[in-house]
C-alpha cells in the first residue's frame, strides 16, 4: 500500500501542468470555482451597518411562529424576540394541531400580553398551512418567520428588516449560525458547512443577486410579496419554494449577513443524514419537478436572470455529486494502482480550497467564533468532498426514482396524498 | 358637691362641657330621689327635689326650670295635672321640658291629653343612662311654650307633637293579615309594621317608650315591606332585639320567621321564637342592649337571635346576598368587616363574588368578548384547510353557492378528508371582523353599566359571620369586659343600693374627710369556667368567694368601719367605710389570695381599689 502511494506521488511529481489538469479536472471544475467566486464577490461585501432602521418607511413588523408541540420552547422564543433591539410590533403564534399543552400555553402568553395573536388548530396541517394561517392573523407589512427552536442575536430583527428599505426586496434571508458547534464531530462539520455555504456562500450570491432561499428558520417577507404569490404552498422546502416564486414574480431576495440566528444542528450522524436527505429531495423536487419550466426557454415562466442560480445549483450540487463516482471509476480504470495517490492529491487540493474558504468565511463572520473549528477543517474536507456528495447523489436518485419527498413526515399524510 | 366627677357615670356619649341646667325632680321615692340627684348634680346640673305634686307645681311657678322630671303617680296632684295646671297658670311664656317617669307607659299613653302634656316619657325603674340621654336631648329642644292646640281628630291624637299631620287624617286600612294575626297572637303585644311606624299613629317617642317599657313580644310585619322600609327598627333603641315575625313573606331570610309559609298548626314555632328571644334578652348586658352604635346593635341582635349572620343569594340585591338580619347585604358586609377587624366576628368563607369598581355592585353580565373592540357579538366559524395548496381560512372564503372553491388555487374542494378538512374553529367578531381563538371575558355592571375586563375585575369574599368569644363576653358583661382591670369606675355597673351608699360616704368625706375605699372585683377566668364547668359552677364559686371575702374583711383586716360586700352583674364590689384606700391597696393581694384559697378553681380574681379622690 505504502509503495503504491509513493509510486503515485512520484508519478504526480513527474507531471506537467497539462497533465495535472487532466488528472484533477474534477476538483478544478467543481471546487476551485467556488473559491474564485467567493473572492471575487468578497471585494463587494458590504460593511456591517450599525445604524437604526427607519421603521416608519418599512412598516409594521410581525413575528410569526408556527409550531407543533412546542409547549416548552415557545415562551423562551417569544421572550428572545421581545429582547431584540428592534422588537416586533406584533407576535403571532399558531399551534399546528399540538397534542401537548401548547394551546393552553398560548392562551397564557396572550393573557400576559407577551404575544398579540394566537390560534391553536385541532388537527395538524403542516408547517406551510400553519404559517399561512398565522400570516392571515397578522397585521404587519413585514412578516418574519421564526422557528421555535431558534434564538437571536440582539440586533437580528433590526438587521433583517433593513434590506426592505429597498422597495424591490420581497424577502430577506437571515444568517444562521450553529448554537452547538461542539456537540459532536458531525456538529462541528455542520458548523463549518453553515459558515461556508450560508455565511459566506449566500453572502457571495447576495452580491450577484442570486439568493434563492429565505430560510424558514429565520426569514423575512414583505406581506405584499407574499400575497403576490399566494402564500406558502404545501409540502417540504416551502421556504425555497416561496422564494423561487417571489423571484419569478420579480421581487428581489436579499441576504442579511448581520441578522444572526442561532439554531441547533442534529448531533447524531443518522439524524443528520435523515435531515439532508429531506432537504436535498425537496430541492430536487422543487427545482426539477415543480418549477422545471423556470429553466425552459420556451416556457412563459422562463426568466433569464434566474439561469445563473439554476446553473450554479445544477453544476455544483447535482453534477458534482453525480460525477464523483464516474471520476473515481475513471481514475481506477485509467491509472490502476496510481489512483489512490491521485485521489489523495485531489483531496490535498480540496483541503487547500476548503481552508481558504473557511478562513474567508471566518473572517467575514466574526460572530461565529470559528477559530476553534480550524482543526476540524481537515475532516470536513473529506466529509464535504466525498461523504456529502454521496448523500446528495443517493437523495437525488431516491427522489427522482421513488419520489420519496412525498412521504416525508415533515408534512402530514393527508397533504402528501394530493400534493403535486 | 362634685365628688363624682363628670365622665364617671356611664358612657352614654355625653361628653365635653355641658350647659348647666336647672332641673326639678318630683318623685316620692327617696331612693330614686337620691339617685337622680347624685347623677344629675355630678353632671353639673342644678337639681331641686320635691316630694309631691303640689310642691312641684309651686316650684314650677316660683322658678324657671329647664327640665321637669315628674313621676306620673305623685301624691297630691299627679304628673299630668301638674303640667296642665302649670300651663293654665303660665299662659304663654317659657315652659320647661316635661319628662314623665312612670312604670305604666301604656297607661300614660292611653290618654290623649297625657301625650300632649309630656315631651318625653321615661319608663320605671329609672335607668341612669336613659335619664342622661333625655336631659341631653332636652338641650337640643329649647323651645318656647307651645300651647297644645286642641285636637280635632281623635284617631290621630296619639301623636305627641305633630299637629300639622293631625290636619290630614287618613282612614285606617283594614287588612286580612292583621285580622289573622290578632286571632293568632291575641294575647301578645307587638310593635306592628306599618301601623306603629306611621307617625300619625304613634310618634317615634311613643314607639321608643313602648319598646322600653319592656312588655313587647315581637315586631310584626303586617304588610309587604322591604329592608329599607324597616330602617327605623335600628333607630328605636332596643327594637332590634325583638324577633321579626313576617306575615307577608316578603322579607324572606331577613325575618326571623315567615308566617306566610307556616301551617296553621305550627304557630307554636312563633311562640317558641318569642320565648327564646325573651330568654336571651335577659342575658344581654345593658351596655350592649342600649348601645346606639350600629355595630354593637348588630352584635346584640346576633346574640339574641342566637344565630350567625348567614348569607343567602339574592339576585335583586346589588351585593347579590342577603343576610338573616334587617339590613341590606352591603351594610352587613361593611359593618361585619369592621367587627371582624375588631375581633368580634369570625368569618367563614361562603363564596367569592365580583365587585364593580364603579358602584360596588355585584350584579354583572359576564360575557365573552372580542379582545379588540370588546363587543360580545361573536360567532364561531369553522375554517378549512386545503391540503393541496396549504390555504387555511374560514369556510366563507371558500363558499361559492353550494360549492367550495379554494380562493388561492381556484381548485374545487370536493372530497372532505382527501381535499380538505376542518382543523378547528375561529371566533370572528361581527362588529370589527377581528378573528381570535381566545375570546376575552368581560364584566358589564348591571347597575352602573361600567365595563371591566375579566383580568382586572375585583373580587370580594362573602362570609358567614359568627360571634367570637370576645363578642359574647362583651354582650354578657358589657363594656367592662373589654378592659378587665378598669381604672375608672363606671356607675352604670354599680348596683343601685351601692350608689346610695357611695353617695352617703362621699357626703361624709366632703363634710369631715372620713375616708372610704371601694373595691371593684372582677373574675378573669369567668368565661373559661363557664365554658368548662357550666354557669352554675361559676355562680357557686363566686358566691363562695364573696362569702370568704366577707369573712376575711371582717376578721383579718384592721378596718375601723364596717365592710359591705355587694354582688353586681358582671362585677362585685365591696364598700369599706372609714378605711384609707392606700392601706387596703397594700393588703389587697393577701386579702384576695386568702379569700380565694379554699376555692376548687381559680376565678382569676382581680381587685381594683378606689378611694374618694378617684371619684372626684
Amino acid at each position: 500500500m505504502l509503495t503504491m502511494i509513493s509510486d503515485g506521488l512520484n508519478y504526480l511529481q513527474s507531471q506537467n501542468v497539462a497533465g495535472l489538469i487532466a488528472l484533477f479536472w474534477f476538483v478544478l471544475l467543481f471546487d476551485v470555482p467556488r473559491v474564485v467566486l467567493a473572492f471575487v464577490t468578497a471585494a463587494f461585501f458590504a460593511e456591517d451597518d450599525y445604524s437604526e432602521v427607519d421603521t416608519a418607511t418599512i412598516g409594521r413588523i410581525t413575528a410569526v411562529i408556527a409550531g407543533h408541540n412546542e409547549e416548552d420552547d415557545i415562551e423562551r422564543c417569544v421572550r428572545c424576540l421581545l429582547e431584540q433591539s428592534l422588537p416586533p410590533d406584533e407576535i403571532v403564534v399558531v399551534s399546528d394541531g399540538s397534542t401537548d399543552g401548547m394551546k393552553k400555553k398560548l392562551a397564557d402568553l396572550l393573557r400576559r400580553g407577551l404575544i398579540q395573536r394566537a390560534h391553536g388548530t385541532d388537527l395538524r396541517a403542516g408547517k406551510a398551512a400553519a404559517v399561512n394561517l398565522a400570516e392571515r392573523l397578522s397585521s404587519g407589512e413585514i412578516i418574519i418567520n421564526v422557528d421555535c427552536d431558534c434564538s437571536f442575536d440582539r440586533h437580528a430583527l433590526r438587521n433583517i428588516v433593513r434590506p426592505f428599505l429597498d422597495p424591490r426586496v420581497g424577502a430577506v434571508s437571515g444568517n444562521i449560525i450553529l448554537r452547538n458547534p461542539f456537540a459532536s464531530v458531525v456538529c462541528s462539520f455542520q458548523a463549518i458547512e453553515y459558515l461556508v455555504s450560508i455565511s459566506l456562500g449566500k453572502r457571495a450570491l447576495g452580491v450577484i443577486d442570486q439568493v434563492t432561499c429565505a430560510s424558514g428558520a429565520f426569514g423575512a417577507f414583505r406581506d405584499r410579496a407574499m400575497q403576490d404569490v399566494g402564500g406558502l404552498d404545501a409540502g417540504g422546502g416551502e421556504d425555497l419554494d416561496v422564494t423561487l416564486r417571489m423571484r419569478r414574480a420579480g421581487w428581489k431576495v436579499a441576504f442579511a449577513h448581520d441578522a444572526v440566528c442561532y439554531t441547533d444542528a442534529p448531533a447524531s450522524l443518522s439524524a443528520f443524514v435523515r435531515q439532508r436527505f429531506r432537504w436535498e429531495r425537496d430541492a430536487i423536487r422543487l427545482r426539477y419537478r415543480k418549477h422545471v419550466d423556470f429553466m425552459n426557454p420556451f416556457s412563459n415562466r422562463f426568466k433569464a436572470s434566474e439561469l445563473i442560480h439554476e446553473i450554479e445549483f445544477l453544476l455544483f450540487n447535482v453534477v458534482a455529486a453525480a460525477a464523483l463516482p464516474f471520476y473515481v471509476i475513471w481514475l481506477f480504470a485509467t491509472y490502476g494502482d496510481l489512483a489512490p495517490a491521485i485521489l489523495l492529491g485531489a483531496q490535498a487540493v480540496l483541503l487547500v480550497v476548503d481552508l481558504i474558504m473557511f478562513a474567508l468565511a471566518a473572517y467575514v463572520t466574526p460572530k461565529a467564533r470559528a477559530v476553534q473549528l480550524f482543526p476540524f477543517v481537515i475532516g470536513f474536507s473529506l466529509f464535504n468532498g466525498f461523504f456529502m456528495r454521496v448523500i446528495r447523489s443517493m437523495a437525488y436518485l431516491q427522489e427522482w426514482v421513488l419520489r420519496a419527498s412525498y412521504s416525508d413526515t415533515y408534512v402530514p399524510d393527508k397533504v402528501h396524498l394530493v400534493r403535486q | 358637691m362634685g365628688i363624682l366627677g363628670q365622665g364617671t357615670v356611664g358612657d352614654s356619649g355625653a361628653s365635653g362641657v355641658e350647659r348647666q341646667r336647672k332641673i326639678l325632680v318630683a318623685e316620692d321615692s327617696s331612693i330614686t330621689q337620691d339617685l337622680l340627684k347624685l347623677v344629675l348634680s355630678q353632671r353639673g346640673h342644678r337639681v331641686d327635689i320635691v316630694n309631691d305634686g303640689n310642691e312641684a307645681l309651686e316650684a314650677l311657678v316660683r322658678e324657671a326650670y329647664d327640665i321637669a322630671l315628674l313621676d306620673f303617680h305623685l301624691p297630691g296632684l299627679d304628673g299630668v295635672q301638674v303640667v296642665r295646671s302649670f300651663l293654665a297658670q303660665s299662659g304663654g311664656g317659657l315652659r320647661p321640658w316635661f319628662v314623665a317617669i312612670t312604670a305604666d307607659v301604656e297607661g300614660l299613653l292611653a290618654h290623649e291629653e297625657n301625650c300632649e302634656s309630656f315631651d318625653k316619657v321615661v319608663p320605671k325603674p329609672v335607668d341612669i343612662q336613659e335619664i342622661s340621654r333625655v336631659i341631653d336631648e332636652a338641650g337640643h329642644h329649647e323651645q318656647p311654650v307651645q300651647q297644645p292646640s286642641p285636637k280635632k281628630d281623635p284617631a290621630t291624637s296619639e301623636a305627641f307633637s305633630q299637629p300639622e299631620l293631625a290636619a290630614a287624617p287618613q282612614p285606617r286600612r283594614v287588612r286580612v293579615a292583621s285580622a289573622l294575626s290578632s286571632k293568632l297572637f291575641g294575647d301578645r303585644t307587638f310593635v306592628r309594621w306599618p301601623d306603629d311606624f306611621d307617625a300619625r299613629n304613634l310618634s317615634g317617642r311613643a314607639l321608643q317608650a313602648k319598646v322600653q317599657q319592656g312588655n313587647v313580644d315581637a315586631l310584626l310585619i303586617e304588610e309587604p315591606a322591604t329592608v329599607a322600609d324597616l330602617e327605623r327598627v335600628w333607630e328605636v333603641a332596643g327594637l332590634h332585639l325583638y324577633p321579626v315575625i313576617d306575615l307577608t313573606g316578603t322579607l324572606g331570610e331577613h325575618a326571623d320567621i315567615d308566617c306566610s309559609k307556616l301551617a296553621a298548626n305550627e304557630t307554636d314555632a312563633v311562640f317558641d321564637l318569642i320565648e327564646s328571644f325573651h330568654d336571651k334578652r335577659a342575658r344581654i348586658h345593658p351596655d350592649a342592649a342600649r348601645s346606639e352604635n350600629l355595630d354593637e346593635k348588630i352584635l346584640g341582635r346576633m346574640f339574641i337571635a342566637d344565630a350567625p349572620l348567614r348569607p343567602t343569594y339574592d339576585g335583586a340585591a346589588p351585593s347579590i346576598v342577603r343576610y338573616n338580619i334587617l339590613l341590606d347585604g352591603q351594610s352587613v358586609i361593611n359593618h361585619a368587616a369592621k367587627l371582624v377587624e375588631a375581633g368580634f366576628l369570625a368569618p367563614k368563607f361562603f363564596d367569592r363574588v365580583h365587585v364593580c369598581g364603579g358602584c360596588g355592585s355585584s350584579q354583572f353580565n359576564v360575557r365573552e368578548e372580542c379582545p379588540e373592540c370588546r363587543s360580545s357579538d361573536l360567532k364561531d366559524e369553522l375554517y378549512l384547510h386545503h391540503f393541496r395548496c396549504a390555504y387555511q381560512g374560514p369556510e366563507s372564503d371558500f363558499r361559492h353557492g353550494d360549492d367550495l372553491v379554494c380562493p388561492k388555487c381556484r381548485k374545487e374542494l370536493a372530497h372532505f378528508g382527501s381535499d380538505y378538512d376542518k382543523p378547528g374553529t375561529m371566533i370572528v367578531c361581527n362588529s370589527c371582523a377581528h378573528t381570535t381563538s381566545e375570546p376575552m371575558v368581560g364584566f358589564v355592571c348591571l347597575s352602573c353599566g361600567q365595563h371591566t375586563d375579566g383580568d382586572a375585575i375585583r373580587t370580594r369574599d362573602i362570609s358567614r359571620y359568627a360571634l367570637t368569644d370576645k363578642a359574647t363576653g362583651f354582650l354578657e358583661a358589657g363594656n367592662a369586659f373589654l378592659g378587665f382591670t378598669q381604672q375608672t369606675l363606671r356607675f352604670a355597673d354599680l348596683p343601685l343600693d351601692l350608689v346610695v351608699a357611695l353617695n352617703d360616704q362621699a357626703k361624709r368625706f366632703n363634710e369631715d374627710g372620713t375616708p372610704f375605699a371601694l373595691l371593684d372585683i372582677s373574675y378573669q377566668n369567668a368565661r373559661e369556667i363557664d365554658r368548662e364547668y357550666g354557669p352554675r359552677q361559676f355562680f357557686q364559686l363566686r358566691e363562695l368567694f364573696l362569702e370568704n371575702l366577707r369573712n376575711v374583711l371582717a376578721n383579718d383586716v384592721a378596718t375601723a368601719g364596717e365592710a359591705r360586700v355587694v354582688k353586681g352583674q358582671a362585677f362585685d364590689f365591696a364598700m369599706l367605710k372609714e378605711t384609707k384606700p392606700d392601706m387596703i391597696r397594700q393588703q389587697i393581694g393577701l386579702i384576695s389570695a386568702k379569700a380565694s384559697e379554699p376555692l376548687r378553681l381559680d376565678l382569676g380574681v382581680t381587685v381594683t381599689v378606689f378611694g374618694p379622690e378617684d371619684l372626684s
